[in-house]
Parts: structure tokens; C-alpha cells; sequence
């Protein structure tokens, strides 16, 4: 049960990171949302309870955006506290995925397997952000909303395009 | 796409909007670690499922409660698969009580997971066996599920209980030694008759009292031959004729009657058949031994109570199937509108015992909401329906089938001594 160890640390990582992120932004009561979140969340993971785990990920997306917002915390912490909250969701996903399995073995290779490529796409994904958000790149109003379009396009096509191609098979 | 990557997709569309909306570039590039979880899920999402299942059933015949080892095997035949979780759907009838028959892995090309359990189950042919796999990718996005269908074959016969010697005594008998009595003379070791001494005769068998009465002559003492006999086994499976509940059946009963009486017979050497009468009619042909334990307790795996229109009551039942003056023994309920053909049989010189599982007293053991006074007609009109079937001259055993077969049939063979009975008087 690799799994559970590491889920416990991100949950608490996550937490601990919204809270100081709000602390530096001098929002306290959101400091204190994050860290009854993280408490609240780890006291559902040790009862292995059923209820969904995506409002603990909406509530770190939000507490992330208000921080960026307000602009005043660093923002790789922002983005470090968001990316540990989106690897906990997944992990406990796994977690309900594997809890009746009774092949302990062949779980704990299913884990080792998804915590490295989990790993891998974590910090891809990680990285990937850090980039504009440390390079400054000066963009006339027009284009950046050009791109922002032609993202939310693309992006809504490429979904579109592999539900279809699911629905046919 | 899983309720989770919508809920992923939905929150990059939000960071994309309220950047977009705000102005900042910090906000919507928080939705690129969710672009990137998303796009991993889309890579990685499984594409087909190629997968050869191999399954088998060790032992293919058993008797109800005998544990039947399952053991399937799957290869991955096609791309590798993040995540495979494999469930073999157990057929009703049968639960597992050893082992798992579900599992999670991760299956590489080539690779193979193996269930290994082993299940009971309740007396029928099972002849398809699913098994249901389900391929995501890691991060559990997407699903690709597909149901796999093998076909063994597996019997589990009747359960049944031991029955002591039954005395049957048909009109024929067969030309092979046996414990029935045979109506000739020959060898054997019940007094038959006397004859004149012939050369040859053993002297152990000479009646020196006879002889010494007569002047000149010897007399010998002919004993009675020992021989089997041909037994027919009749099964009523009519569906109006059974009783049913929730996991109850008074066809059940029967089945295991017919099994008990069938190793019966065949452990005296006598040749047995079985004829179940209900949907159709199903036949095994006569045989001996082993093989032909086998043989009818398969049959009798497979018995199943039905409606055949054609087949309502018995008038239509094949007694040529049965040789003549053989010993034909009839598991059913029976309907009073029966009688008119047991005792058409009994004409025809059949020697017949009806087993009779009573569906009134398995009704009230139920817990079926009789009145009393319903239940004492039924009851009183049973036991004119078997008064009349007795007088026909066939022995009946009035089976209550919570109490034990072999009590049952000692106690109703004991009433109705088989010379009574073949006078058709009743005690």
C-alpha cells in the first residue's frame, strides 16, 4: 500500500501550501478554509469513505486562482499547492479503484507503475506552467486573446474528437 | 470520458475564461498542469481489447456441493494495458467459495492473468461462462469494457441419500443371476418346488423326507433362480405438478428420489432406464453398471420442470419404452386425473411403485398461507387419490420430503406387502 503514505503527503502538502500562500496574501480565513479542507479530506481518506473528492479539488483550484489574483504570493508556491491537490485527487481515485482488489501483489505493481508515470505528468505538467510564469513575454492585448481563443478551440476540438472516435468503437 | 476528466476539463475552460476575463497570464497558466494531466489520459486512454481467454473446469461432473476448480487465463494480445480489471461472472446457480474471481493488474503485450478459485453449485448444466474485463489508462480517464464468453460444459448432479436393498418382484426377469426372484426353477436358495431325482442331481439337494415317504423314487428339491430384473424409472416433470418458492422446490425432492432409487437398482445388477416426463421426453436407454449411473445422473443433471400441452397428463407417456412385465417406478406427486394411466399400466402388467413427494405437506412446510380447512381437503383428497392408485395394485410410497427417503419407502413397503398389494387390497 504505497499509495496511501504518499496520498497523505500531498493532501497535507497541498493544504499546508494554500494556507501559506493565503498567509501571504493576508487572507487568513482562506488560510484557515485550506488547512479544515486538508483535515477534513484526510479524515475521509483514513475512513476510506466514498463521498467524491472533487471538492477538495475545486477548493484548492479556487483558493490557487484568488491567490494568482491577488498577485502577492510567489507564484510557484501557487502552483505547487495546486499540482500536489491534483495529484492527492488522483491518487485517491486510485485508492477506490484498488480498495476491493484482493492480488495484493499485483496491486502494489499497479501502484508502482501509477505513482511513476502520475509522477512524470505531475511534474511535466509543472514545469510546462513555471514557463510563462517566470519568463515575461509582452503580448498585445488582441493576440493574447487571439491565443486564448484558438487554445479553448483546439482544445474543445481535440476533446470533441476523441469522444467521437470513442463513441464509434 | 469519466465523470473525472469532465470535471478536468470543465476547470481548465474556467482558468482559460477567468485569465482571459482578468488579464492575467498567472491565472490561466494554473490550467496547464490540468492540460497536460488531460492529455496524458487521452495518450495513454486504451484503444482496443485484444484478448484470448482460455478457461477450464476441473471436474466437468460433480454432485451437488462437490468443490469445481475454475481457472482462467487471459493474454494480452494486443497493445499494453495501464489498468485491466478482470471479473468472471459466476453463472447463477453456483458461488465461489475459495479463492477470487475478480483481479486488478497491469498487462503488458503478452501478458497474462490468471483467476484460480473454485466454486459449488446447484444441481443443472452450465454450459456459458462470461467473463468481464474493463481496460483503462493510469489515470483512470477512460474505459474501454467488454464482456468475454466461453462455453465448457459442466454437470453437477443430485445430491441423494444411500438407500437399503428395495424388494422388487416384476412379473419377467432377465436371464442374468440376480436378487430377484424369478418365478423359476433353478438355482437359487429359496424352496421352489420338488421334482423327481434326475441323474446328476447334487444328493445335498435330494429331500431325504420325501424320498423315504416314497418307495422307489428320489425327489430333489428345485430352488427358486435369482435374477435382475428390468427397472424403469419415470420422472414427472410437469410443471404443474411442482412446488415452488424462493430457492425451494418440490422437483428437487424428486430428482434426488430417482437418483437415490437409480443406485439402488443398479447396485443389484439390474438394468436400469429413466424416462423424464415433462417439456418433452427425455430417455435413457436401458444399461447396467457404472456407465449407466452416469448416464441417467447426467439426464437427471439437466431435468428441468416445464409445459409441453401435448404432454399435460400422462395418458401420453411411452410404456413401450419399457419392456414388458419390467419394474417401473414413478417419482410424482401425482394428479388425481393420473390415476386413469397408473392403472392402465398396472393393466398391462407392469409391477409399479409410485414414490409420491406430497405437495400438500411440502406447501404447509413453506409456510404457505393455507386455511386449515383448505389444507385438510387437499390433504383428504390426496389420500383418496392414493387409496384408489394402491388399489390398483401398485405400491405407493407417500413421501414427506422433509423426513428421509429410506424411511419413508421401509415404512410403505413394510404396509403394503408386495402379494397384498398385487391383489390390490389395502391394509
Amino acid at each position: 500500500m504505497m499509495v496511501r503514505p504518499v496520498l497523505w503527503t500531498l493532501i497535507g502538502a497541498a493544504a499546508g501550501l494554500s494556507a501559506l500562500v493565503s498567509g501571504l496574501t493576508q487572507d487568513y480565513t482562506l488560510a484557515a478554509l485550506g488547512l479544515a479542507g486538508g483535515a477534513l479530506w484526510l479524515l475521509l481518506e483514513s475512513r476510506r469513505s466514498d463521498i467524491s473528492r472533487g471538492p477538495f479539488l475545486l477548493l484548492y483550484v479556487a483558493l490557487a486562482v484568488i491567490a494568482s489574483l491577488k498577485d502577492v504570493a510567489p507564484a510557484p508556491l501557487t502552483l505547487l499547492a495546486l499540482v500536489c491537490a491534483l495529484a492527492a485527487w488522483d491518487l485517491a481515485a486510485l485508492q477506490r479503484r484498488t480498495a476491493d482488489a484482493e492480488d495484493r501483489a499485483a496491486v502494489a505493481e499497479l501502484e508502482r507503475r501509477h505513482l511513476q508515470r502520475l509522477g512524470l505528468t505531475i511534474s511535466a505538467g509543472f514545469l510546462a506552467a513555471l514557463i510563462p510564469l517566470l519568463a515575461q513575454i509582452s503580448l498585445p492585448f488582441l493576440v493574447l486573446a487571439a491565443l486564448l481563443l484558438v487554445a479553448v478551440i483546439a482544445l474543445s476540438r481535440a476533446v470533441a474528437a476523441l469522444l467521437a472516435g470513442r463513441d464509434e468503437r | 470520458m469519466k465523470p473525472s476528466l469532465s470535471l478536468i476539463l470543465a476547470l481548465i475552460l474556467a482558468l482559460i475564461l477567468i485569465g482571459a476575463a482578468t488579464l492575467r497570464g498567472s491565472v490561466a497558466a494554473l490550467a496547464i498542469p490540468l492540460i497536460v494531466y488531460l492529455f496524458a489520459a487521452v495518450y495513454a486512454r486504451p484503444e482496443t481489447l485484444r484478448l484470448a481467454v482460455h478457461r477450464t473446469i476441473t471436474p466437468d461432473n460433480a454432485p451437488q456441493g462437490a468443490p469445481i476448480r475454475v481457472r482462467l487465463t487471459l493474454v494480452n494480445e494486443g497493445a499494453p494495458l495501464d489498468e485491466l480489471a478482470v471479473s468472471d461472472l459466476i453463472p447463477a446457480g453456483a458461488r465461489c467459495i475459495d479463492g477470487s474471481a475478480a483481479a486488478l493488474v497491469t498487462l503488458p503485450t503478452g501478458g497474462a492473468v490468471e483467476l484460480d478459485y473454485t466454486i459449488e453449485a446447484l444441481r443443472g448444466e452450465y454450459d456459458r461462462y462470461e467473463v468481464a474485463v474493463t481496460a483503462r489508462d493510469f489515470l483512470g480517464g477512460f474505459e474501454l469494457a467488454a464482456v468475454y464468453r466461453t462455453t465448457p460444459r459442466f454437470l453437477i448432479h443430485p445430491r441423494y441419500p444411500k438407500l437399503s436393498r428395495i424388494a422388487i418382484r416384476p412379473p419377467q426377469t432377465r436371464g442374468f443371476a440376480g436378487p430377484i426372484a424369478a418365478r423359476q426353477g433353478g438355482s437359487g436358495v429359496d424352496f421352489w418346488a420338488v421334482r423327481e431325482y434326475q441323474m446328476g442331481d447334487p444328493q445335498r439337494q435330494i429331500n431325504w423326507r420325501l424320498s423315504a415317504r416314497a418307495e422307489r423314487d428320489l425327489y430333489t428339491n428345485v430352488f427358486e433362480q435369482e435374477r435382475v430384473a428390468d427397472v424403469g424409472l419415470i420422472v414427472d416433470a410437469r410443471e404443474k405438478t411442482n412446488v415452488t418458492a424462493p430457492g425451494e422446490s418440490l422437483f428437487e425432492h424428486a430428482v434426488g428420489a430417482a437418483a437415490a432409487l437409480t443406485q439402488n437398482f443398479l447396485d443389484d445388477g439390474n438394468r436400469v432406464s429413466l424416462m423424464i416426463y415433462g417439456s418433452g421426453v427425455e430417455r435413457v436407454f436401458p444399461g447396467y453398471g457404472r456407465v449407466q449411473r452416469d448416464r441417467i445422473l447426467n439426464a437427471l443433471a439437466r431435468a428441468r420442470p416445464g409445459i409441453n400441452f401435448a404432454l399435460e397428463s400422462l395418458t401420453h407417456l411411452p410404456t413401450r419404452f419399457f419392456p414388458a412385465g419390467s419394474q417401473l417406478v414413478l417419482v410424482s406427486p401425482l394428479l388425481p386425473e393420473d390415476i386413469a394411466m397408473i392403472q392402465s399400466m398396472r393393466a398391462h402388467g407392469y409391477a409399479l411403485i409410485v414414490v409420491s413427494p406430497d405437495p400438500i405437506a411440502y406447501e404447509a412446510q413453506l409456510g404457505a398461507r393455507l386455511g386449515s380447512a383448505a389444507h385438510r381437503i387437499a390433504a383428504a383428497e390426496r389420500r383418496l387419490m392414493l387409496r384408489q392408485v394402491r388399489q390398483s395394485g401398485a405400491q405407493v410410497v407417500d413421501w414427506r420430503v422433509d423426513q428421509p427417503l429410506e424411511a419413508a419407502i421401509r415404512e410403505a413397503l413394510a404396509a403394503q406387502p408386495l402379494a397384498v398389494a398385487l391383489r390390490g387390497i389395502e391394509l
